[in-house]
This record gives structure tokens, C-alpha cells and sequence, in this order.
């Protein structure tokens, strides 16, 4: 068999000269010195200068240190809190909602300060799994952006104001005319008790309308959710029990709804044993390639206008009608494809599942008929729990711009949404916002919708507030704040409630809403509640449902459904499917960055995206073909020109991009956000389509202009590569379904001859012997989607700076875990691979005999252990690691160092950690790295000192399990398990005996401490046979 | 003295006595030793002879009730006693609104010794108010004399210089008048002959620098010794030492958490919500001066010592850090106390003699990794030890006979660096 072929860019697959670079040493750069030896013009010292020069300022800075120490003050509490003992962590249970993001989660405070977050294992929505975006919101909370007062208009810009002030002047226009029209826009509300105060508040003055919308629609699902179903409303899809999954672009591990609460379900069936050797088949259909996509086992890259055409075909395979007319993907072997996903879905009636992420009410009308067909109602997607995540209506804002014009509006009030910048229509909705007597924002930072507010009123950070949630129905969660408010901001609800004339705060608003509403039966309500919020959700077995929708919130009626008939739909689509012609394009949200509520947070903008592993912006993705025919280069911008308007973008080479298909991501180019954020990348929300009922996130007819010019994106996806130049090392394995059936160490026949050294050890007095503890991982590559959240989590955790976009361009980033992403294939339509990185604490490891300080050495318990106060900064270790893992700090990012910051310009575009507020964030068990030193994963060292530290306190062993990693605690897919390789009860030895277990770049007998599982994919052999354009073997094959 | 009731003969007689007695000697108040013992266990959290506390001062108690039988009643009783509707004992609840507990326990002669410890130490107060003592220990201004030093080193060797060169003159005239020749002027260090000399010299020099340069740089960030003053003169001595405090009586993080943690000003008013200045009669804390240092406490939680209340805005206190290790070093107070079992004294020196705490150890790394070489760990009693299977082993074949902390790992760099 021929041996599959893997790379992580177009230039690797090339064999581009800069590949060959990419495998040599990373920190192999000669030293000139023959420039620094000779007079040069220009230079002014030569060699001797510079020695001098450096003996003089050792010995300053020897004197200077020397000198004095600095005195240290301490101050303890004046009353002691009873639960807060300093050094020891305080958890709070509580959630994470931003604009349809939910997480349950638990919140770890020190001394009073959030520093990370985890997820919440008792939640029956997100199960313990948490996101890169639920796991940076704990630097939000410390954002220097953040407004610290209330503000109110005034010649220039926003001044600072008093809240006695603003509620005089809001109270009192309230009061002069209780039947202005107030109109509140909002994000989808999934608070039972915000939406009482809204209620309240719409008492009070009658002529008060709720507008929900969400930037990133799902209009089109719940428009036709109503007609076939009779319910504006999401329902409950249970990926865990479908057998077969068909997504006609819906990236539900990524960005669609529920990602968390869908990643668990999906990776629940795909997690394959000797014992249970069957996992899901999952089809994806789309033109952009994304995560998801790059996780099924078919990926079919289609046109975003045939996206229906796809849906059409596969309601008459199933059903036998004739709705598509004869339309058909154009390539056969994709038709072919569909025919094949559509074979299988009829086999599985009923436990399977069909989505889509089209905000087309067309598209998702025939979806809903695809899944009645297959009798997927009921059994793998339900009602009875439906999804509260998104209630927007595209209308919201166009009526709203339409009644602001025509001057019926008289307050405006703008909670937890930015229209200006992300809807098509901004610009007009700015511009008929000054017509509104008055304009009230809740922004907790400055954004561009709250700029053009008469009074900004900055509501809490989720972390200091109080809240609930019904994220499904009939399943709750509580917020609980987990540090006083930072600044002088108060929460929008207890304004509401202050202008609605109700002394109450919202926190006894919503404790009484609770002790009257739901858990009135029980005999201690107070108690009730009180357990409630110790555990953050409030999860009835029977669905006690809190009566608290408001009528003008949403318009959740349920009516008959009016119909099932999809003829009128399928001409829809036809008709635009006809209608598209030449280049194009599709508007996406991008993982990190959302709609662009995210855009304020460093450590997101410096997260890859998961498949282009591209940071710090948004860029055109372009098919490899188009950008040949066309002589595009990666990183040329290019004029972009769609329903004529025109924007500038990067170009990004996107294997997997469809062909004469371009996608781009929304939610950057923010231009109100803090200092290192403002202005990475280009806004291009306003190129949308807003005219029809739903906002079109695709368009056709695109023009593309290269202006010329070239930037360099900063792309870590051949960063650190592992590969030796030839794609010959076998760094990944994988096998098909097939396969493992017939064998499970299919994919991994080779490991015994790697093993055949196994026994060999620098260290005899350990290796092998039972004694006490040797921490070990395993990561299961069938698991893992590649989301991200363990990088983020890995940041929080080990106080892991961010370094900049032009820093990452240098491929200087430091994260201490990475995602490499293969592919594997064909440019057109490549396989991927995601596999964790991080260090892989060898045994034998290559790093640790080249230190000449013996700075990073080996320890009992098996880490490869790094002391950074004794690393001079050789980088001896990085440029012998085999796993590329380790980190050097060339500035002073954490601002550890004794003279201040000795940084130049170039790294206070990321002040980051250089200030106070934001330092808040860091973990004081871990040591701020200062710069010239090498860093890398420590395993979290701290966490399994403080596990062992508590059971011998307790006098009793230690258990597995008991403690997990950072990176293992944030995955929503179970994806790592870590524990200690001498017992062997634990799950992680269990994990190491399975077949399908393997050591990257084992053969070398480094004897890694980190286990990969081999990926399996749902193919069988016989599909490879079937389609020649998709066979990724021989195609690509530059031996 | 009238009594409407008297239950027995020997009750009342016992107290004519008593009270017959107190009146003989100023001295000598029978039953004082018995009553201050009573006082102390009893009535001492909440009274104070001259001030008042969560109950009234006690001084001239006996006066202010004019019938023996209802203090006595009160004393031991105070609830039942208010149900009599008595007026004064009404009054004093209504003032201090709360009710003293119950003495049961309490027999006549323990009310009255306690009343006599009462006397005898009002009347003590009232002797000391009355006589001025010294005003308590003058405070020793230390006067900084190095200017005068300086001074006096400059004259000196100007002097010398003026000195040195009237030497010269005198010579240069002597050698005139006896015509001697000029003498050689080379240096003597240019010599040939010191050359060797020199260059030893030269050598040692070098080597003298470099133990200094490594003495110095050894030692930078180090502070042995460190005492600095703190914003209250707290004195560990007076707390741990003479009054046997326990340590982790304040210092609550030391068995729990990372930090032994300073307390909380709260807990320094557990004690000295009543203890409001010097009761010792130790001449090394003179009342004047360290009832000021008591005070401080109150000033800074904001605590009214006269009407008992907290009443102002208070401000933590900014105390000296003295045991500092540098960022990269992870500490935990509780592997040691709680774990190890160690004494605090291990580490912090003879902390219950110290007036002023000063940093006994040079807390060097070299200091840590010694004692973890040297110390046995809870090998075999601490469950957590029992996955070590191989040390067992050995320990039970004798090869062991103790495990160090070092054969855990103990001396390993991400033992404490992470």
C-alpha cells in the first residue's frame, strides 16, 4: 500500500523552498560575525565596543540590583471572609452566556479574583465541556477597555457621568412621558427573570417593544421551524443517538448553536472500542472548508448556491419525489456522493440526523421534510427541551431602522448587541439613531453602536453579576458573581429596574421570581434555591418550566403548522441556484471571534483558526486552483466586490475551499475595541444582502481584483513542523472503520517494531519501576475536533502571554499546546487530521542532555522538567526537540523582569500583561516567565502537586482521576485522559494498552510520556474504489 | 446592712466575716487569691475592674446595689433575677443589651470572694491613679552620630596631610644642611626586586575580589537577618512566648493552605476586644508604652475602646514582609506543618523569644534542598506514601530504614519551580 501522505501547507505539498527551511533547527540562524567584527558604515561600535560595553552595564546592573532590595508589604484582611483562605482556590458555579453562547461552568477564584474557568460537569446541556471562547472570557473581565462609569453624550465624544445623574435625566424623561416609545434591542435572552424585568419594565411604559436579534441569524430555521412545525423555536437535535449525520453546512462542532453541547453528543458516537467497533457516518456538504467539515468522514465541497440543490436531491432519494427537477451537482462524483449519504440515511430511519446551517427559510423547509421522511422527529430531534439559543428575527432591525426614520421612537435602548457594526444595514441604523429623543446603551465597553448613544449605562461583566438561564426549556442555570464589580457599572436589569420605579435590586427580583415561580411547591424554597445556585442549574426531571416568556420578546406562539409542502421552497431554491453565476462567496463566523463580540480579546485573536491556522485576521479564502488560474498569491490583497460594494482582503489559500468559491470571515475589523485589538482585520458585514426576510450570507457574482500588494499573514500552520522534509515519517495514524473491524491495530501495524527498544533507558533507577507515580496521556485523534479550547485553557491555567501578530509572523508564539492540522490528499478536497501538541515528556528526552545548565532536566515522576531561573536561554533544548514543543521568551512579555520593561516598540502593541488590571488574570501557583528563558507544558504540574498535597493531608492515597490537566479539563470531547502510568487501575493505562495506541515518532526510542489513538475514519475501502477524483493515494504521490 | 431574707446562719456570718476582714488591712483581702481565680475564669471576657466592656466596670458593684441578696441573685442568675422586675437590673439590660450567663455553679463564698477580688483591685487602680509612677519608660531616642564621624575623619586626615608635609619640608632641610645626595624616587612597587612581591600581592588582591564577588552575588536577594520595624510593634514573645499562643491560633493558613497567613485584624480583636492595654507588670513593656501599640489595633479596624463599638472606616495594616522568596519558588506551609509535622521554630528560629521577628535562615536554596536530604518523611503512616512500592520493598528487606524526603523526589526542580 502505498504510504498516505501527509502536510500541514500548500508549500509542503509543493515542496516549496520554504518548507525545506522549515524543517531545519528553529533557532538555527548563523551569527554575522563578520558584521559585528569589521568597522562597518553605519555601525557605530564593532566587537571589542560591545564586550565593553556589556562588561560595563553587568556590572551596573549587578550594582544596581544589589544595592537595595525592595521592602515588601503585606496586608491582611481586616474581617476575614469565612470561605477564603488565602493560597487556597474558592470555586463558584456559575454561566457563561454571551449572544447565544451557553456554558455551564464553574469559576476558580484566588483571593477574591477569577483566574480560569471549567466547565460544569452536572449540566445536562454542556456536560463539563467548555470552548476557547467560554475559556478566554476570564480575560474580558479584566479588559482595560472596559468603561469604568457611566457616560453620557457630550460635544466630543462621551463624558464621564455619575449614575445619580443619569438616572435623573432617564428617570425623569421616563416620567415626563410614560407612553414614549421605548424600544429595547437586544441579543436572544435566555433569562427567565431578565425577561420579567422587561416585562415589568413594558408595564410600566406600555408603549415598550422588545426587538431580539441576533448578529448571526437563524432566522431562515426559525421562520420555517413555524411553517412545517408551528414553532418559531429551535428544537432539541440529539447527535448522540444518530447513526448517520448529513450537514448541509452546519458547523455544529464549531459555530452552530450549540457547539459544546453538540460536540459531546457527536463524539459520544464516534468513540470506537474492540468492544464496540461502529461509530456514526457523517456526511458534510459545503464550500468553505469547516471544522466540521474537516472532521466528517465525507466531505463533499459544493457551491453555496447548490447547498439546496444538495437538500432537494436528498429529500427525493429518500422520498422518491422529484422536487429538485432534475437538478443536480454538477461534478458527478459529488452526486454520486450524495446519492450515497442519501442510501444511508434511509437505511437509518430515525436515528439519524440531517442539519443546515442555511439561513435560507427555504432550505431549512426541505431539511425539516428530509427529517419527517426519516422519522427523526422524536427519536434524534425533540421538542420537548427545545433550544433557547437563538430568537432573533431578521425583520427586528429594518423595522426598527424604518420606525426610527419615520421619528416613532423615542428612547432607544441597546442591551448586549452592537447593530452598527454587525448588521448589513449599520450605517443607516447610525444615522436614524440620532433621531431617537434618546439612545441608552448597555455596553460594557466602548463599541460602535454605544458611540453613537446619548448615555452609556455599562452593565457587569458576567463574572460580577447575577443572573439565570434557560438555555433549553425546562433546564436552568444560575450566574452567581464571582468578584465584586471591578468598576463603577451596574447591571442592566437593576437599571431597568430603577427606571421602572421597583426598589428591588435584580438579584432579589430574581431570588423572589425563583422562591414564587418554580420552586414555590417546595417546602424550603429559599433552601431550594440556595442548593440550586451551589450547583449553578436548576435541572427538574419533569420540566418545571418558569412561566416568564414575554408576548413582545419573542414570538414563540405555538400555531398549526401551516405547511409540509416544500414544492414552493424547492422553486426557491432552484430559482437561486439558476440566478448564481460566476464567482461565489459565503460569510462565516470564524470560531474565535463570533460576531465580533469577541474582538476585544487578545488571547482569541491569537488562537489558529483550527483549519486555515491563521491568527490575528479575517482573509479570503480562495480555492488552490483559483488562485493558480487566476495568479493569486498567498497573502496578496485583493479588491473584493459583492452587491457592489467593495472591500480589501488577504487572500488565503484555503485547500478544500470549492472551487470558484471565495469565504470570509465576519466579526473583524472592529473599530471601537481596547488598545492590540482595534482594527485587525476588515469588516465585512456590510457586503451582506439585508433585503430579503432573512440576512443572505452568501452572494454570486463576485468580483476579485488583485491590487498588487502582498502582506504576510500570520499563519502557524508550518510553524514547528515535525516532518523531516519528505512527509516520510509517520506522525500521524489512521485507519478506516473497515479496517479496525478486521483488526484494531489497523493504521498501527508498526508499532512493535517502533517498540523494539522499549526496555532502553537513561534513567534505571526509574524507568520502569513501580514506584510511586509517572504521569502519562492519552489523546484519542478520533476525538478530537480540533476546536481549541485546550490552547486557551492551556493560556489561562500557565499564564501563557500572547505575543502579537507580527511576533506570530516570526513564529514566535507561545503556546504551550498546539493543534497541527494535516491534511492529507488532495488540494481540492483534503482529509484532515487534528493532533494536540504539546511536550511529550520523553522518557529518553532529546532536550534534556543539550542544556549546558542543566536547566531542564528529568524528574521521578517521568517530566521533563524546566527550571526557568536557571535557563541562560541557549535554545540548545528547542532546536533538539523533535516535537518542536518549546517556547522562547524574546521579550518581557509577563513583565517579570527587575528593570521594568526592556521591551522596544515593536511588543507594546501587546502591553498584555505589562498592566495591572490585566496581571489580575494571572495564576500566582505558576511562575510569570521573564525574558531569555525557555518555556513548555509542565503537565500542570501545579494542579498534581495540589492534588497530592491534599490526599496526604487526608492521610489517604491518591485517586485517579481526582485532578485534571488544563488542556483535559476544557475539552468538550473527552478527547485526553492523563493519570499516573504505575497504577495500573487507571484510565490512562488502560488507554495505553489499546491496540489502537501509538507514541509519535516512537522508532526513535524517545519514549514519549503522551499516547496517541489512531484515527478512525467511517470509509470503507470500497468508497476510495468509487471515486477516483476523491482518492487522496496516488494522486499526490512526489516520491 | 439589712437582710430581708437569710436562708442560713453560716451563709451570713460567712459573710460579716469576710466582709469584717476586708475592711481590717488594705492588704489583706481574705479570699482575694480564691476570687481573682473565679474572676479571671468567669467574669473577665466581658468586665473590667475601672472601664467598661460588654458589661459595666465593676468597681464599687457593691455600692451601686444596695441589697447583697439581689447581687448575689444576679450573679448567679441574671435572667431569673430581671424576672423579679427588679428596676436597677432592668436598667443595666436595657443599657447593655445583653444578658449575663448563668453561674450556677457559683456558691455564696465564690460570689463574695470574687466581690472582694473586686475591691482589692479597684482599690490597687485607685492607688496607682492617685500616686504618679514614672510615666512609664522614657523611649531612648537614638541619635545619629555619623555625620560627626565624617566630620571628624576629614579633619583628621587633613591634619595628617599638613602633617605629612611638614615631615617633608623638615627632611628636605635637614638634607640640605648635611649636603646629602638626592635620594632614589623610583616607587617601590617599580622596583626590580618587589617586583615578586607585587605580583603575589596583586594575586591575593584578585582573590579577595573574587570571594567577594561571589560572597555578593551569592548572597543578593538574601536576607538573613532582616528585622525591619513594623507598623505596630507586635510582639511574638509577649503572644507566643510568655502568653502561649499558639501559633496556628492566628496563623491559620499554616496547616490549610500555601500561606501561614498574617491574621486578620478580627482576629487580633477575638483577644483584645477586652485585653485593652498592658496588664503584666513586666518592666520590658511598660504599660505607657505598649497600651499605645494596642490602641493602634483599634485605630486601624476603626474600634471606639470607650463605647465598645466599631465606628469609623477601617484600613488594613501595611505590615513588613520579611520571609520572602522569590516568584519563581513554590512554598506551601501546610506540606510542611500539616504533612511533615515540622515545628514552626524549624524554619522561622526561636520565634517565641523574639520581641521583633527577624528572618532566621538564609532561606538559600542550598538551605532547603539540605533539610530535604536530611528529613525522614511519614513514610509508612501516611496512606498517600503506598503507591512507592519499590521503597516499601526496600524497607521491609532492611535495605532502608528510613525514607528521606530526597527519595521522593523531594530535591527535584519542579518540586518547587513551576
Amino acid at each position: 500500500m502505498a504510504e498516505k501522505k501527509y502536510w500541514k501547507g500548500l508549500e509542503e505539498l509543493n515542496q516549496a523552498p520554504e518548507s525545506a527551511q522549515l524543517t531545519q533547527p528553529e533557532f538555527g540562524e548563523e551569527i554575522p560575525v563578520e558584521f559585528f567584527d569589521s568597522n562597518n558604515d553605519g555601525l557605530q561600535s564593532n566587537r571589542r565596543d560591545f564586550l565593553k560595553m556589556m562588561g560595563f552595564s553587568l556590572t551596573a546592573a549587578t550594582v544596581a540590583a544589589g544595592c537595595e532590595i525592595p521592602v515588601k508589604k503585606v496586608a491582611p484582611y481586616i474581617f476575614k471572609p469565612e470561605d477564603v483562605i488565602p493560597g487556597i482556590a474558592t470555586w463558584y458555579a456559575s454561566t457563561f452566556y454571551n449572544g447565544g453562547d451557553y456554558c455551564s461552568i464553574i469559576v476558580k477564584t484566588r483571593e477574591g479574583r477569577p483566574i480560569k474557568i471549567e466547565g460544569n460537569r452536572d449540566s445536562k446541556v454542556t456536560k463539563g465541556g467548555t470552548s476557547a471562547r467560554v475559556q478566554a472570557s476570564v480575560l474580558s473581565l479584566y479588559d482595560t477597555a472596559r468603561l469604568r462609569n457611566p457616560m453620557v453624550k457630550g460635544k466630543r465624544g462621551h463624558d464621564n457621568a455619575s449614575w445619580a445623574d443619569i438616572d435623573k435625566a432617564i428617570a425623569g424623561k421616563l416620567a415626563a412621558n410614560p407612553n414614549a416609545n421605548i424600544r429595547i434591542v437586544s441579543s436572544t435572552v435566555i433569562s427567565p427573570s431578565t425577561k420579567k424585568v422587561f416585562a415589568a419594565f413594558a408595564e410600566k411604559y406600555p408603549n415598550t417593544k422588545v426587538y431580539t436579534y441576533d448578529a448571526l441569524s437563524y432566522s431562515g430555521m426559525l421562520m420555517a421551524n413555524m411553517a412545517s412545525k408551528g414553532k418559531s423555536e429551535i428544537p432539541d437535535y440529539h447527535f448522540e443517538k444518530a447513526k448517520v449525520i448529513v450537514s448541509i453546512d452546519a458547523d455544529f462542532l464549531g459555530t452552530w448553536i450549540s457547539p459544546i453541547e453538540f460536540t459531546k453528543g457527536y463524539v459520544a458516537t464516534r468513540k470506537v472500542t474492540k468492544e464496540k467497533p461502529e461509530m456514526s457516518r457523517h456526511y458534510h456538504f459545503e464550500s468553505r472548508m469547516s471544522l466540521t467539515g474537516s472532521n466528517a468522514d465525507y466531505r463533499v465541497a459544493v457551491a453555496p448556491s447548490e447547498l439546496g440543490v444538495v437538500a432537494l436531491n436528498l429529500l427525493d432519494a429518500i422520498t422518491g419525489s422529484s422536487t429538485a427537477g432534475g437538478a443536480k451537482l454538477k461534478d458527478e462524483a459529488k452526486q454520486a456522493r450524495l446519492k450515497e449519504a442519501a442510501e444511508w440515511l434511509k437505511k437509518h430511519r430515525g436515528e439519524s440526523l440531517v442539519v443546515s446551517g442555511c439561513n435560507d427559510e427555504n432550505v431549512q423547509l426541505v431539511v425539516n421534510a428530509i427529517n419527517d421522511a426519516l422519522n427523526n422527529y422524536g427519536n434524534t430531534i425533540t421538542w420537548d427541551c427545545a433550544n433557547m439559543l437563538r430568537q432573533g428575527s431578521d425583520a427586528s432591525i429594518k423595522t426598527l431602522i424604518g420606525e426610527l426614520k419615520g421619528g416613532q421612537v423615542n428612547i432607544l435602548m441597546v442591551n448586549d448587541c452592537n447593530p452598527v457594526f454587525d448588521h448589513p444595514m449599520g450605517d443607516q441604523l447610525a444615522e436614524a439613531m440620532a433621531k431617537a429623543e434618546m439612545s441608552v446603551s448597555f455596553a460594557g465597553s466602548m463599541n460602535e453602536t454605544a458611540a453613537n448613544c446619548t448615555y452609556i449605562c455599562p452593565d457587569h461583566h458576567f463574572l460580577e453579576a447575577w443572573n439565570d438561564a434557560e438555555p433549553k426549556r425546562g433546564l436552568y442555570s444560575l450566574s452567581q458573581p464571582t468578584i465584586k464589580n471591578l468598576f463603577d457599572t451596574r447591571q442592566m436589569q437593576d437599571s431597568l429596574l430603577t427606571w421602572s420605579g421597583n426598589a428591588m435590586t435584580y438579584h432579589d427580583f430574581m431570588v423572589q421570581n425563583w422562591v414564587t415561580g418554580p420552586l414555590a411547591g417546595k417546602a424550603d424554597a429559599m433552601g431550594a434555591f440556595n442548593n440550586a445556585l451551589q450547583i449553578g442549574l436548576y435541572q427538574p426531571e419533569n420540566g418545571n418550566v418558569i412561566e416568564a416568556v414575554v408576548a413582545t420578546l419573542t414570538a414563540a406562539t405555538e400555531m398549526a403548522p401551516a405547511t409540509t409542502d416544500v414544492s414552493s421552497a424547492a422553486a426557491n431554491i432552484l430559482g437561486m441556484a439558476k440566478k448564481a453565476s460566476g464567482v461565489e462567496i459565503q460569510f462565516y463566523e470564524s470560531i474565535a471571534i463570533g460576531d465580533g463580540r469577541y474582538a476585544d480579546n487578545p488571547w482569541l485573536h491569537e488562537l489558529p483558526d483550527p483549519v486555515s491556522k491563521i491568527t490575528w485576521d479575517n482573509y479570503l479564502n480562495v480555492s488552490p486552483a483559483y488562485a493558480r488560474e487566476n495568479k493569486i498569491e498567498h497573502g496578496d490583497v485583493v479588491t473584493v466586490s459583492v452587491n457592489g460594494k467593495e472591500v480589501k482582503l488577504p487572500v488565503a489559500i484555503q485547500p478544500g475551499q470549492a472551487n470558484n468559491t471565495v469565504s470570509v470571515a465576519v466579526g473583524y475589523g472592529r473599530t471601537m475595541v481596547g488598545r492590540g485589538v482595534v482594527g485587525v482585520g476588515v469588516n465585512v458585514y456590510h457586503l451582506l444582502d439585508a433585503s430579503g426576510a432573512c440576512v443572505n450570507y452568501m452572494a454570486a457574482n463576485v468580483s476579485i481584483t488583485n491590487t498588487g500588494e502582498n502582506v504576510k499573514l500570520a499563519q502557524t500552520q508550518t510553524h514547528f513542523s515535525l516532518n523531516d522534509g519528505l512527509g516520510q515519517r509517520r506522525i500521524v495514524k489512521e485507519t478506516t472503520l473497515a479496517e479496525y473491524k478486521k483488526s484494531p491495530n489497523a493504521g498501527n501495524e508498526d508499532r512493535a517494531e517502533a517498540l523494539a527498544w522499549k526496555d532502553i533507558t537513561f534513567y534505571p533507577d526509574y524507568f520502569g519501576k513501580k514506584n510511586g507515580f509517572n504521569w502519562s496521556m492519552a489523546i484519542d485523534l478520533n476525538s478530537c475536533v480540533g476546536c481549541g479550547a485546550c490552547v486557551i485553557s492551556c493560556n489561562a491555567e500557565n499564564n501563557i502571554p500572547i505575543v502579537g501578530k507580527n511576533e506570530v509572523i516570526r513564529s514566535r508564539e507561545m503556546h504551550w499546546m498546539r493543534i497541527d492540522r494535516y491534511y492529507a490528499g488532495t488540494e481540492e478536497n483534503p482529509e484532515v487530521v487534528y493532533q494536540p501538541m504539546l511536550c511529550q515528556h520523553c522518557e529518553n528526552a532529546p532536550c534534556e542532555n543539550v542544556c549546558p545548565v542543566g536547566a531542564t532536566n528529568h524528574s521521578s515522576e517521568g517530566f521533563n522538567q524546566m527550571a526557568y531561573n536557571r535557563c541562560i536561554g541557549t535554545r540548545y533544548c528547542a532546536n533538539n526537540c523533535p516535537y518542536k514543543v518549546r517556547r522562547f521568551n524574546w521579550f518581557d512579555y509577563g513583565g517579570a523582569d527587575t528593570f521594568g520593561t526592556m521591551n522596544d516598540a515593536k511588543e507594546t502593541e501587546n502591553r498584555g500583561l505589562l498592566e495591572d488590571l490585566t496581571r489580575m488574570v494571572l495564576n500566582p501557583d505558576v511562575t510569570v516567565r521573564s525574558r531569555g528563558v525557555i518555556e513548555k507544558c509542565s503537565f500542570c504540574v501545579q494542579r498534581i502537586q495540589e492534588a497530592k498535597l491534599s490526599a496526604k493531608k487526608d492521610n489517604r492515597e491518591l485517586k485517579d482521576g481526582e485532578f485534571r490537566v488544563a488542556c483535559q479539563s476544557a475539552c468538550p470531547a473527552d478527547a485526553i485522559t492523563f493519570g499516573n502510568s504505575y497504577d495500573d487501575t487507571s484510565a490512562v493505562v488502560s488507554e495505553a494498552k489499546d491496540e489502537r495506541t501509538f507514541g509519535i515518532l516512537e522508532e526513535f526510542h524517545w519514549v514519549p510520556s503522551i499516547f496517541y489513538k489512531t484515527k478512525v475514519r467511517n470509509k470503507d475501502k470500497a468508497d476510495h474504489k468509487n471515486e477516483e477524483a476523491l482518492d487522496i493515494m496516488d494522486l499526490y504521490n512526489y516520491k | 446592712m439589712q437582710h430581708k431574707k437569710s436562708t442560713t446562719i453560716t451563709r451570713f456570718l460567712s459573710i460579716i466575716l469576710l466582709l469584717a476582714l476586708s475592711f481590717t488591712a488594705n492588704n489583706v483581702f481574705a479570699g482575694e487569691a480564691e476570687g481573682k481565680v473565679l474572676y479571671q475564669s468567669k467574669c473577665q471576657r466581658c468586665h473590667l475592674v475601672d472601664k467598661k466592656l460588654t458589661g459595666p466596670a465593676l468597681q464599687n458593684v457593691r455600692t451601686r446595689w444596695a441589697d447583697s441578696t439581689n447581687l448575689y441573685a444576679w450573679i448567679k442568675n441574671s435572667q431569673s433575677f430581671l424576672g423579679t422586675g427588679d428596676k436597677y437590673a432592668n436598667d443595666l439590660y436595657k443599657e447593655y443589651n445583653s444578658i449575663m450567663p448563668a453561674f450556677p455553679e457559683l456558691s455564696d463564698v465564690d460570689v463574695a470572694d470574687i466581690l472582694v477580688y473586686i475591691d482589692a483591685e479597684a482599690k490597687r487602680k485607685q492607688d496607682m491613679a492617685a500616686t504618679p509612677g514614672p510615666g512609664g519608660v522614657v523611649t531612648e531616642t537614638k541619635k545619629d552620630n555619623s555625620t560627626l564621624y565624617w566630620i571628624l575623619i576629614v579633619a583628621l586626615l587633613f591634619i595628617a596631610v599638613i602633617l605629612g608635609r611638614a615631615v617633608k619640608y623638615l627632611d628636605g632641610l635637614v638634607r640640605q644642611k648635611f649636603d646629602d645626595p638626592t635620594p632614589d624616587t623610583t616607587p617601590f612597587y617599580k622596583q626590580r626586586k618587589y617586583r615578586p612581591l607585587v605580583g603575589v600581592l596583586a594575586l591575593l588582591f584578585l582573590s579577595l575580589l573574587s570571594v567577594a564577588m561571589w560572597n555578593s552575588a551569592t548572597s543578593l536577594g538574601r536576607q538573613q537577618g532582616y528585622a525591619p520595624e513594623q507598623p505596630i510593634a507586635f510582639s511574638h514573645k509577649v503572644h507566643a512566648g510568655i502568653n502561649k499562643i499558639d501559633c496556628k491560633y492566628c496563623h491559620v493558613g499554616a496547616e490549610r493552605g500555601k500561606a501561614a497567613v498574617i491574621p486578620s485584624l478580627s482576629v487580633c480583636m477575638n483577644c483584645h476586644y477586652n485585653i485593652q492595654g498592658v496588664t503584666g507588670t513586666d518592666p520590658n513593656y511598660p504599660k505607657a508604652v505598649y497600651d499605645k501599640e494596642i490602641a493602634k489595633i483599634y485605630s486601624y479596624i476603626g474600634f471606639n475602646a470607650e463605647s465598645l463599638k466599631y465606628e469609623s472606616e477601617p484600613k488594613p495594616i501595611e505590615w513588613t514582609k520579611i520571609h520572602n522568596l522569590p516568584d519563581h519558588v513554590y512554598f506551601n506551609h501546610s506540606q510542611h506543618v500539616k504533612v511533615a509535622g515540622l515545628e514552626c521554630q524549624t524554619c522561622h528560629g526561636q520565634i517565641q523569644e523574639m520581641d521583633v521577628v527577624q528572618q532566621m535562615e538564609n532561606l538559600s536554596m542550598g538551605w532547603c534542598v539540605n533539610c530535604h536530604r536530611n528529613t525522614n518523611v511519614n513514610f509508612t503512616t501516611n496512606e498517600f506514601y503506598k503507591p512507592y512500592e519499590v521503597l516499601h520493598e526496600k524497607i521491609k528487606n532492611g535495605e532502608m530504614e528510613s525514607v528521606k524526603a530526597e527519595d521522593i523526589g523531594a530535591t527535584e526542580c519542579q518540586k518547587c519551580h513551576y
